[in-house]
């Protein structure tokens, strides 16, 4: 039999109303705080849970607002983009109407329309959100594009591009990047895209040079000048050179591109006739030193007739040497009528290749480099197109204002690219919102049930303590109070 | 008539009834022994051939006990007090990290979540800010905890002397209890209060220290402490604490070297905690500390804030020594071998990029130095008084530890006027080296059959060959690898000609500028001195979220934010986040696990209380009974004494 004295009685009654009492103040806590988790041994592996699932809130409420800026972002880049290719759309139209204008002056009106919309290009590739530039890639802390005058007349807009070629980068969660700060450059267009879309140059002119077999890497358009320096005549026939022959003759072209019959009609060389090219004779005498001798088609040289052979009757066959010129005559290069001679601009460093063995008259070739004009070159080139600054035939004007229109639809081709590219992105970033939103509340909804209070469970189980500390305190009064004193008298 | 036999029991039972109120008098004096008094019949005397008993003496008050338990209350009594000596230091150390939004796990978190912020608007001031103020909240909580814990520590070592003092004295007074017992005991008589006292004197001695209790029969007793390796006889020791080389607390014999294995009690507790718990936390936390420091300030270091490049750069961190091995020069991180690449942009903005060997049992700080002194239009410097190293730039020049691509490369062995230019961002995962052949003479973009060879010198393998002539337009880029671009010029090529570049994916491996603190985010190199760096501190654009030093670029910024994930902490390859759960769940599992056995072992001492209180504690009611029934023997000795007294007044009628 367990002796059990008051002293033990005693002894279980304050170690149980200690226990009970000290699980009461944890239920207390826990009701009135809402939550189970004060610290980390109230439950290790719960608030292990707790805390992964905390950092958990805050990574995803972080996302969340990048998701949001980049959305920001990408709503703003692509309404400036439609508005872009709204622009575009205008300009088309007005190169349509170019097209169709009978009059210069109608089409002087309609570059003044396209001016306008220029301005407004350029106003919207400078575009800003938050003061910062949206067309610079990570270079937005200035104007991506700087504009400034053609370096030459007749050439088209100067624009450089200053933004940097990576776009921006915002993290948004799972080693997930999104672009938010756009290269303008490639939206827009520019030497990057120009390589990919460079289409063969352009000549228009009527001195029979072509393109050279050669990439050319010149940009936009230019005037290529082709001046006459010397005209030589072989065999014996006498004619020489006439005083205004250097410059102001308008053949140009290797040994026999061009020929000149002189015929000796006095049989002394006194006086007979000359043709150029098989053209209308004309008449000399042995006193003239600058005997102009048109051909055929409009071409001439000047010729020395005072020292021909007598009786001479034949072709001369005659080389007209001259140079090339792309910057304006700032340099000039010597023609060496091979198929592909390199043409270099003093300005850009960029050259040309031709092609001289057709050569065959001096004058002015106006190039375009299809596919390398930048949206903002291309209205400006729309505007000297329809202005007509450059003396073109009326072909080659129509032409000309026709490659402008497909300029511009590749360009506007580009801009819906990327206005496409971003629009997925926007959804993508809607999406991406969305699933970050449930898995805040699903985060939120964990983080609740691991940490937060059981109220039901747990008031049953602080009515549980209650009632055992009550029945302690209502057990050890009861045989505590079982004296044998009281019995005594 | 004997009258003795009555007087006897007379005093018997008074004897008797003295001791049931002496038990309860001390029925709740703590280690109280109820006492139980021997009765025994006196010597029979002969009279006439026939014994009569002579009353009844007192043999013996005994103390009612149960040494088998009582040396097992013992034990207990010292286990459950080392347990909760431990249990409260380790809430106090589990209060360092309680959650919430001022814990060191969410200061953490928020820290990665505002770089995630910042790299939707890098350039934003609030937002370079708000990085910089989470890190420095972050930097200042592990600090203080870490200072925390070193007042923990401290208050440790306090409280182990004073209950060393503490134990001294009951020591002390057990010893002159001991002797006071023997003197009483030598005299014959049974000193039960004196051994009372001793008894509970032990157990207070368990509470510090581990006690092994030795008792023979009659009075033999002695006392071992500490696993049994110290005995307490007649002459009082005493112990001190002491602090050994390594900084851990022991105890030991005082004005000797010997150290007392301490088993349980709160000596044991406190010891525990000071080298074990409290230790091993700091460790842990500094460990944390240094990993994300070198971390960081890695990553840090080969990028650049918005403002580009350095013209001077000066290290940050402790250099003991700057002419021994690095592996020996006193650094706060260790340094391995490899290649520490340095780019140097020039006033018109080329940028090249060239590398220096690290070796750190061979090259000190010096041997650095002047390999940067050797690289063009760079000059390093080491200061000879704070050894200091520094890294300048002639003017107009600009360095940065990036590794971007060099935008032209070393034109040494490439004769024609074409110009090579690189561009773009390598994206691969590792650092190799690229060369570039020319195939066939001619002019880029206008000669037939004029090819560049692109080729890995290291590997021994050509990668591609590409058209460089006719159909390629000069000055275009041209895609070679991993977002490497090249472009030429126009103009001349010749055969075989060639050049290199290094491709930087890892701009530093040696790891040499974290450990000597170049262009770091955080100054200080483990928990106790964590801080941010002053230049990051005074200048927000120093924020190093660039590798191009332009203000949107974020590619530095998203590496930084992929240490969130970087398993490098441990044994087992932990992240930050994770590391640091680690440790907050430890110490609530420790928490636990002391509740659990304070719990258990105070269930089993107060059953061996329970158990002793069964043999040893006084029951009121029972001494009552008791005296009720020595009252009535005394009542009834009287009845004898007075019936004899009668017998002898009739008697005495008789002879009158």
């Amino acid at each position: 039999m367990f002796r059990a004295t008051a002293n033990h009685l005693n002894a279980q009654a304050l170690h149980f109303s200690a226990r009970f009492t000290s699980q009461l103040a944890v239920h207390q806590r826990n009701i009135s705080s809402g939550i189970r988790l004060h610290r980390p041994s109230d439950d290790p592996l719960a608030f292990r849970q707790a805390s992964s699932l905390s950092s958990r809130l805050q990574d995803l409420r972080a996302e969340r607002f990048t998701v949001q800026d980049a959305q920001t972002k990408l709503n703003f880049s692509v309404s400036q983009l439609l508005n872009a290719d709204q622009i575009l759309t205008q300009a088309k139209t007005l190169t349509q109407q170019g097209i169709q204008a009978f009059s210069q002056s109608e089409r002087n009106a309609l570059a003044i329309e396209v001016e306008g919309l220029l301005s407004q290009m350029k106003e919207l590739s400078q575009s800003k959100l938050a003061g910062t530039y949206m067309y610079g890639g990570t270079h937005s802390s200035e104007p991506p594009f700087r504009f400034s005058d053609p370096s030459l007349p007749g050439r088209t807009l100067d624009v450089e591009y200053r933004g940097s070629q990576q776009a921006s980068r915002a993290f948004v969660g799972q080693s997930v990047a999104v672009d938010t700060f756009f290269p303008g450059d490639e939206i827009f267009g520019g030497p990057v895209n120009g390589s990919k879309q460079r289409e063969a140059t352009v000549l228009m002119g009527q001195t029979g040079v072509r393109s050279g077999s050669g990439t050319d890497n010149m940009l936009g358009r230019a005037t290529l000048q082709i001046r006459h320096t010397e005209t030589n005549f072989t065999g014996g026939s006498g004619v020489a050179a006439g005083t205004s022959s250097v410059g102001n003759d308008t053949i140009i072209g290797s040994l026999g591109r061009h020929s000149l019959q002189v015929v000796d009609t006095s049989g002394d060389g006194s006086a007979g006739w000359v043709s150029l090219n098989g053209g209308p004779p004309t008449s000399f005498d042995n006193t003239m030193t600058n005997l102009q001798v048109k051909s055929n088609d409009g071409q001439f040289v000047f010729i020395d007739t005072t020292n021909i052979a007598p009786g001479f009757d034949d072709e001369v066959p005659v080389t007209a040497n001259g140079t090339y010129s792309i910057d304006g005559g700032q340099t000039t290069v010597p023609i060496d009528f091979s198929n592909n001679q390199a043409v270099f601009d003093s300005i850009t460093g960029r050259f040309i290749n031709l092609d001289g063995s057709n050569l065959r008259a001096a004058g002015e070739e106006y190039l375009d480099f299809p596919g390398t004009s930048n949206a903002f070159q291309v209205l400006h080139e729309l505007v000297l197109d329809l202005r007509g600054s450059r003396k073109l035939t009326n072909a080659d004007q129509a032409a000309t204002l026709d490659r402008r229109l497909g300029e511009l639809n590749r360009i506007s081709d580009q801009i819906l690219e990327v206005v496409g590219q971003q629009s997925a992105s926007l959804q993508t970033m809607r999406q991406l919102e969305f699933q970050i939103g449930d898995f805040l509340l699903s985060t939120e909804e964990q983080l609740v049930a691991v940490q937060a209070t059981d109220i039901a469970e747990t008031v049953l189980r602080m009515q549980n303590d209650q009632n055992l500390l009550q029945y302690t305190y209502s057990v050890t009064a009861n045989i505590l109070s079982t004296q044998l004193i009281n019995f005594l008298r | 008539m004997n009258f003795a036999i009555g007087i006897s029991a007379l005093r018997a039972a008074q004897f008797a009834i003295n001791t049931g109120a002496q038990n309860v008098a001390n029925a709740n004096t703590p280690g109280f022994h109820r006492q139980r008094v021997e009765f025994a019949s006196r010597a029979p005397q002969n009279f006439g051939g026939s014994f009569l008993g002579a009353g009844v003496d007192v043999k013996s008050v005994n103390r009612m006990r149960n040494q088998v338990l009582e040396s097992s209350l013992t034990h207990t009594i010292s286990d459950l007090s080392g347990i909760e000596q431990s249990l409260s230091i380790l809430r106090q150390i589990e209060s360092q990290f309680l959650p919430g939004e001022g814990s060191l796990d969410s200061s953490l978190g928020r820290f990665f979540s505002e770089l995630a912020r910042l790299s939707a608007n890098p350039g934003e001031s609030v937002a370079r800010n708000a990085v910089i103020q989470q890190a420095s909240t972050l930097a200042h909580q592990t600090n203080s905890i870490y200072q925390r814990l070193n007042g923990i520590e401290s208050t440790v070592r306090a409280e182990l002397e004073i209950q060393v003092n503490d134990l001294n004295r009951e020591i002390a007074d057990l010893v002159e209890l001991q002797n006071q017992i023997k003197r009483v005991s030598v005299q014959g008589a049974v000193p039960n209060d004196l051994m009372d006292q001793r008894d509970r004197l032990v157990n207070q001695i368990s509470e510090k220290i581990d006690v092994h209790r030795f008792e023979h029969l009659g009075d033999g007793f002695a006392l071992s402490l500490g696993n049994s390796s110290v005995s307490i006889g007649v002459i009082p020791i005493a112990f001190e604490a002491y602090e050994n080389n390594d900084g851990a607390l022991g105890v030991r014999l005082k004005g000797t070297q010997r150290e007392v294995p301490i088993q349980s009690g709160r000596l044991a507790g406190l010891m525990e905690a000071h080298n074990q718990t409290i230790g091993g936390f700091k460790n842990r936390l500094d460990s944390f500390a240094r990993e994300f420091i070198q971390q960081v300030d890695q990553q840090h270091a080969q990028g650049v804030g918005i403002d580009g490049g350095f013209s001077l750069l000066r290290t940050t961190r402790n250099i003991d020594f700057t002419d021994l091995p690095l592996n020996r020069a006193g650094l706060d991180f260790p340094v391995a071998s490899g290649e520490l690449f340095i780019s140097v942009t020039d006033p018109q903005g080329e940028k090249r990029t060239y590398s220096i060997s690290v070796d750190p049992d061979v090259d000190s700080v010096q041997d650095i130095s002047d390999r940067i002194s050797g690289l063009p239009n760079l000059q390093g410097a080491v200061d000879p008084v704070n050894g200091q190293l520094s890294i300048i730039a002639q003017p107009g020049y600009r360095f940065d530890f990036t590794g971007n691509l060099e935008t032209i490369p070393g034109l040494a062995d490439f004769s024609g006027t074409s110009v090579p230019r690189l561009s773009g961002n390598y994206t691969g995962s590792s650092n190799r080296e690229l060369q570039f052949t020319i195939v066939g003479s001619g002019e880029v973009g206008r000669s037939e059959n004029l090819l560049l060879r692109v080729s890995d010198p290291v590997a021994g393998v050509v990668l591609s060959e590409i058209n460089i002539g006719r159909g390629y337009e000069a000055g275009t880029s041209i895609n070679i690898i991993e977002g490497v671009q090249l472009t030429l010029s126009a103009g001349q090529v010749n055969d075989s000609d060639h050049f290199s570049t290094p491709l930087v994916a890892q701009a530093d491996n040696p790891r040499i500028l974290s450990a000597l603190g170049l262009n770091s985010f955080f100054a200080g190199s483990g928990a106790k001195d964590i801080r941010i760096s002053d230049q990051i501190q005074n200048n927000s654009r120093s924020l190093a979220t660039s590798r191009n030093g332009d203000l949107a670029d974020t590619t530095n910024l998203l590496r930084m934010i992929d240490l969130q994930d970087a398993r490098t902490l441990g044994e087992n390859q932990r992240s930050f986040s994770d590391y640091l759960d680690d440790m907050t769940t430890d110490v609530g599992f420790q928490v636990r696990s002391q509740q659990v056995m304070r719990q258990t072992v105070s269930d089993l001492k107060l059953q061996y209380e329970a158990e002793i209180n069964a043999v040893s504690g006084v029951d009121p009611n029972e001494e009552l009974i008791n005296i009720n029934l020595y009252q009535r023997q005394f009542e009834a000795a009287i009845r004898v004494l007075q019936t004899m007294d009668q017998m002898s007044a009739e008697l005495m009628n008789i002879v009158r």
